[in-house]
């Protein structure tokens, strides 16, 4: 008898380049079914002391070999190149490259770079430098996808060489030195900033910056020069005779290239905001209380932290939550966090760059290699504090839209603030615009609300004029 | 043996000449069908020491006599 699917078999979309095997998740874990190659070569990695002491260290995600024999059959069945599986601890949530923070991809950077070095010791190489075999534990950047850890052949250079540069040098130096946010271009690029885009950004005197003139103007000389498939590239190239000492030396002078790069200064408009806002200390102190309470009732499996700024009240709810997932359109405000975090070992917060009112979507084949934001979770609360007013006035959302969006993800609770038209901050958003928003106001959005929420809890700010509303979604 | 060019062969050469410092820098073409490894196979060729930069010599001096190469046969 064909052993069974489970029917909860699910093969990750995006998991398809690898020849030696595919990743599935079953039954809520997560799988990698591997060939006879691939098993081979998990084998070797997992017999040496490198694996040993990445795991300890947390470096790598931690792996088994799954006795679980009729899996192994059915998978087979229908696989026939499969010979094994093996199992991995999961990822809270999943984030991509084209989220995270400058810290974030310059962690994730120095991170494959010292698996590199390290992996060396041991006669072991990187195949690839992809972001993407990089994922956070809370703040921490942990390497994913172990088959992607081979024994080095002797003779063959650093092959994800060019890959390491256009998924992290390039769109870190961009950051760097122009001031231009990577993460745009990092959605667009599923495989990092190609060189010849790369090269004019660059702009006339980028090539003086330490590392580019190498990196980026020769690469790109060379890349114009040769096809890759040229019999004269290749003849004179096994002449050479590449060794690990060639790999580590290239290795470490990137090293040191990507340490030097830091986000450069700009207005910092949001990253000041929580010294700047409209109300007084004993309105913060009301809220904090306000948000607190509400958490520590419902002790949410996760929260989901929209417009979290500099995350302040992310800090709050992370104590009553294993996953909070802390989200702001503004890149350095969630690199504020994200460093406040990895300062203090903050590993509950899982700091992301993402615009509310245009989420990442699904990208890659059939959009489904990169799943959308939306589809990667089910957030137990939501909170949305001092975000009404931005969604509705300056993005023009109305608050039907947003309760819907509540009930996509299947919020079970909202805490959400409503702040008024009298309020500084929504004067200063109507300043310049004309005020067509007659239908924002508190009986509209209570209207909404009661839609699909039932009310747990209001609370007007001592000074009368945003309120707080703690919700819940009706049938829970 | 001294030879005599025409006035188009003269023409030729000269535009060739005046190719021939900017081979290096100009763009292939068929870029896109390109394997994006080829710059990056080059960079760590020149990162590989002295016997790199050999390479990378011998390399152009065969990307130089083909063009060379390529001339004459036209010439002919």
């Amino acid at each position: 008898m064909t052993p069974e699917f489970s029917p909860d078999f699910v093969r990750v979309a995006g998991s398809y380049r690898d020849p030696e095997g595919f990743v599935f998740y079953q039954d809520n874990r997560v799988f990698r079914a591997l060939t006879k190659d691939g098993l081979a070569s998990y084998h070797d990695f997992r017999q040496s002391p490198l694996c040993e002491w990445l795991e300890e260290e947390k470096w790598v995600t931690r792996t088994w070999e799954t006795d679980d024999a009729a899996s192994v059959g059915a998978i087979a069945a229908k696989y026939p190149e499969i010979t094994g599986i093996i199992e991995q601890s999961r990822i809270p949530f999943i984030s991509y490259p084209y989220e995270w923070s400058f810290d974030m991809l310059k962690d994730a950077a120095l991170h494959t770079l010292d698996l590199l070095l390290c992996s060396g010791k041991y006669e072991f190489i990187l195949k690839d430098a992809t972001a993407y075999n990089i994922q956070f534990l809370g703040c921490r950047p942990i390497f994913i996808d172990i088959l992607s850890i081979a024994k080095y052949v002797p003779g063959t250079p650093w092959a994800g060489y060019t890959q390491f540069c256009q998924q992290f040098l390039f769109p870190l130096a961009l950051t760097a030195h122009r001031s231009v946010h990577f993460q745009h271009f990092l959605r667009s690029y599923l495989e990092g900033i190609p060189l010849h885009v790369m090269k004019p950004l660059l702009g006339g005197s980028g090539w003086r910056k330490a590392g580019m003139f190498k990196h980026v103007i020769l690469q790109s000389f060379f890349q114009s020069g040769f096809q890759a498939d040229n019999p004269a590239l290749k003849s004179n190239f096994q002449s050479l005779k590449f060794s690990l000492d060639h790999v580590n030396a290239l290795v470490c002078a990137m090293k040191k290239i990507v340490t030097q790069l830091h986000q450069g200064s700009s207005q910092r408009h949001w990253v000041g905001y929580s010294d700047n806002r409209s109300y007084t200390a004993l309105e913060v102190e009301a809220k904090r209380r306000f948000v607190e309470k509400h958490l520590e009732n419902v002790r949410p499996n996760s929260v989901w932290d929209l417009g979290c700024n500099t995350g302040e009240f992310s800090l709050i709810a992370r104590k009553y939550t294993p996953l909070v997932v802390a989200a702001d359109a503004d890149p350095e405000s969630v690199n504020h966090l994200y460093r406040y975090c990895r300062q203090n070992g903050i590993s509950e917060i899982l700091p992301m760059v993402l615009d509310v009112t245009n989420p990442s979507p699904g990208l890659g084949w059939n959009n489904l290699a990169r799943q959308g934001f939306l589809d990667r979770g089910k957030p137990t609360m939501v909170l949305m504090l001092a975000l009404l007013h931005h969604l509705c006035v300056t993005h023009n959302v109305p608050f039907e839209y947003i309760f819907n969006l509540l009930l996509i993800v299947e919020a079970e609770y909202v805490i959400v603030e409503f702040v008024p038209k009298s309020d500084p901050m929504v004067k200063k958003l109507l300043t310049n615009r004309e005020d067509v928003y007659p239908w924002y106001n508190l009986l509209v959005f209570e209207t909404e609300a009661f839609k699909h929420f039932s009310l747990v809890d209001r609370h007007e700010l001592p000074t009368g004029k945003r309120v707080l509303y703690c919700l819940q979604r009706h049938g829970h | 043996m001294i030879v005599i060019y025409t006035r188009k062969q003269t023409v030729r050469k000269t535009i060739g000449a005046f190719l021939l410092g900017i081979i290096l820098i100009e763009p292939d073409f068929a870029q896109a069908y390109i394997d994006p490894s080829a710059g990056g196979l080059l960079v760590q060729i020149l990162l590989g020491g002295v016997a790199g930069i050999g390479v990378l010599v011998k390399l152009y001096w065969g990307k130089l006599t083909k063009y060379f190469c390529k001339e004459r046969d036209d010439d002919t």
